[in-house]
């Protein structure tokens, strides 16, 4: 009984470890293949939500059950893909951006056969031109996954500049044929905008940056 | 009268020609009272199937006003001899086809054969073609292709070998006015206040007096001149886009908007008068509603670099790209010496991170004005993008000498060597331009920044905390500074 419930809490403890651990993921690379937290990542001084910046492409949905759904804040609305396998989501950036991380939410409690178990993520430049950089194995997932993106150099993931990344599920749980994701985001580095000059105040100053 | 010498000139054309009135003279009559009446498209229909010699420069003229270059030009080529004007014509028809070296080629025959045609001589310095005002407006008459029937009287004079008082009067206008083309400012300054009294008081020379001192960047003096040449010619508003872009550079609101509604009141069809509006609301930051005033300033002069240079800035400001690309690019074609087009050209590839093509933006419009020192530090930032830090720091230092005023170059060249580990040089810069009374507080957070990597955090807080002072809309970017300050070292922190 006693040991039980050391073993609970010792576990409880591990999940709070990982639930929590994200704050000391300011830093890049990242040393570890995918975390698990209760809530989403957000965007910070290093990385910042660039999920807008991309054109989203699924590849088979139910009426209904969408990329809005998918998109939207809310984790009890998702999508339901409506096709063979492998499903995938294939996200465009018109603009090569630093990708730090992908986001997905998953709840197997809700969702059951409908939720992944076997994932891989590429990128690439082209879609001709992909790279497998994640390729997992959940079970019984719940709650927010985030996996790192980027060239793995010693263990660590360094973000790359991409144009296109895919998610693509392989099989669900319990061999499910069609699956359900709540929820997705992508964060990218918080890049420095390129100016020549800070917009100064004072306009002896600032009358200089402008040749009319 | 206009309408009464119309219908009498129609009147005689009907009658038949008798040996005093001949067809030729009717004709002539006729396209006269048109071109009175404003009406060049009549012109054109008349003496489509009538050309001869005579009335041929008339037949171009009016196909040029109603943009039918190709057929002027044709019209014109068919007689072997050409007069002054027909040759400036054919200077413009091909200044439009953005045929520059024939435009030049036309121009200069222009002038040698008028040695009064002033505006043959403007068009060859906006060209950047820079003969010598002598040999121009006096010519040099051992090989003077004096060839032609209208030449007029100042021909049979250059054979004298004498120049007059015109001549002589156009020379000293002719030398600064070139100066100013090859933006020789403080050459061209000075030329112009040692201009005759009553000529240097003119509406003209008072206008390029503040075109000079807009070039310098001097705009109190620019706004002082401008204002002036409007009070002394109230008609005049060929230089008053300037005028406006001095006003908005010295963010006069009130001036501006009292130029904006004289010019509406006057001026309301002219393209200048729609620059200006487009300064006012660019200045109250409504950019959608300056870009509708350049446009319409196109729109009335399809040909008017300036708007299409300030509208290419509005929309480069709104960050649409393309827009901006193609105005600035046909203001490049227009105007291959309009430099403040490159200038935005290569601003708008900067932000577009492609650093050599902004380079190559940038060096152009250098070799147009080699003398303006913004163009040079921007030059000097886009080198240090592409990680060429020698050449940047020749740009900037070049840059300081070019004009002293200009505080960016000392303030980026700070920055430059800071970079480079060159803390005490960069301290030298930064605080000598501190010391000028500056009140600008990204300076005091760069010199902040320094000392902070020095390992002085008391000294990089005052100056933090000056910067805050002096602009307490940029509390963030500070109190990050400071908390950064606070993590590296065990200073306390007193606030």
């Amino acid at each position: 009984m006693n040991m039980d419930f050391m073993a609970s809490l010792s576990s409880s403890f591990q999940e709070l470890g990982d639930i929590f651990s994200h704050s000391d993921m300011e830093g890049f690379p990242i040393d570890r293949q995918y975390t698990k937290t209760r809530f989403p990542l957000t965007s910070n001084s290093q990385r910042r939500d660039i999920s807008n910046l991309g054109i989203w492409t699924l590849s088979s949905a139910k009426l209904g059950f969408g990329i809005q759904q998918l998109r939207e804040d809310s984790l009890s609305t998702y999508w339901q893909s409506d096709g063979s396998q492998p499903h995938t989501v294939t996200v465009y950036f018109p603009r090569k951006v630093y990708v730090s991380e992908f986001c997905i939410y998953l709840d197997f409690k809700s969702d059951e056969s409908y939720t992944p178990s076997k994932m891989s993520i590429l990128i690439g430049n082209a879609m001709t031109d992909m790279r497998e950089v994640q390729n997992v194995e959940l079970e019984e997932p719940t709650g927010w996954y985030n996996f790192a993106l980027g060239k793995l150099i010693n263990g660590t993931y360094n973000p790359v500049k991409t144009h296109y990344i895919q998610l693509v599920i392989l099989q669900n749980q319990h061999n499910g044929r069609d699956t359900h994701i709540r929820n997705m985001k992508i964060l990218g580095l918080r890049e420095e905008p390129v100016i020549a000059f800070p917009v100064f105040i004072e306009n002896s100053y600032s009358k200089y940056t402008m040749l009319r | 009268m206009t309408s009464n010498a119309t219908f009498l000139a129609e009147r005689l054309n009907s009658e038949p020609s008798a040996s005093q009135i001949t067809k030729e003279l009717k004709l002539k009559l006729l396209s006269k009272c048109y071109i009175q009446e404003n009406s060049p498209q009549k012109v054109v229909l008349l003496l489509r199937s009538n050309l001869s010699e005579d009335n041929v420069y008339m037949y171009a003229l009016c196909c040029f006003q109603t943009s039918k270059l190709d057929e002027a030009e044709r019209a014109i080529l068919k007689f072997p001899v050409l007069s002054a004007e027909t040759n400036f014509l054919l200077g413009q028809i091909c200044e439009k086809q953005c045929r520059m070296p024939e435009a030049i080629n036309f121009y200069s025959k222009a002038l040698s054969l008028n040695r009064t045609l002033w505006v043959a001589y403007e068009k060859l310095c906006k060209l950047g073609s820079f003969i010598d005002p002598r040999q121009a407006f006096v010519g040099n008459t051992s090989h003077n292709p004096l060839i032609g029937s209208n030449i007029g009287n100042w021909g049979i004079q250059n054979n004298k070998q004498k120049p007059d008082e015109i001549s002589e009067m156009m020379i000293t206008l002719g030398k600064p006015i070139q100066l100013l083309s090859q933006y020789s400012i403080d050459e061209a300054l000075t030329a112009f206040k040692n201009l005759p009294e009553p000529q240097r008081n003119s509406g003209w020379a008072l206008c390029q007096i503040g075109r000079c001192y807009f070039e310098k960047y001097d705009f109190p003096n620019a706004v002082e001149y401008f204002a002036k040449a409007f009070q002394v010619e109230p008609q005049r508003i060929e230089d008053l886009d300037f005028y406006s872009s001095s006003l908005w550079y010295e963010k006069k609101n009130s001036e501006l908007c009292y130029v904006l509604h004289n010019c509406l009141k006057n001026f309301y069809y002219s393209p200048q008068t729609w620059v200006i509006a487009g300064n006012f609301f660019s200045l109250q930051k409504e950019r959608e509603t300056a870009i509708k005033c350049f446009t319409r300033a196109i729109q009335l002069n399809p040909f008017y670099t300036y708007a299409y240079a300030l509208c290419g800035h509005e929309y480069l400001a709104n960050e649409d790209f393309e827009q901006a690309r193609s105005h600035y690019e046909s203001a490049h074609n227009i105007d291959p010496r309009q430099y403040t087009a490159l200038w935005g050209l290569g601003s708008m590839y900067f932000k577009q991170e492609k650093f050599t093509q902004s380079l190559q933006c940038y060096k152009a419009a250098r070799t147009i004005n080699p003398n303006s020192s913004i163009l040079l530090t921007y030059l000097g930032v886009n080198y240090k993008s592409l990680n060429n830090l020698s050449e940047a720091i020749n740009c900037f230092e070049s840059a300081i000498k070019l004009d002293k005023k200009n505080p960016l170059p000392r303030f980026q060249l700070g920055i430059l060597l800071s970079q480079m580990n060159r803390d005490s040089d960069a301290l030298r810069y930064l605080e000598g331009l501190c010391q000028e009374n500056s009140k600008e507080s990204h300076l005091y957070i760069q010199i902040g920044k320094i000392y902070a990597k020095l390992g002085h955090p008391e000294k990089a807080l005052k100056f933090y905390n000056d910067a805050q002072e002096l602009n307490p809309k940029n509390q963030n970017e500070i109190k990050n500074l400071i908390e950064q300050l606070h993590g590296n070292s065990s200073f306390p922190i007193i606030p």
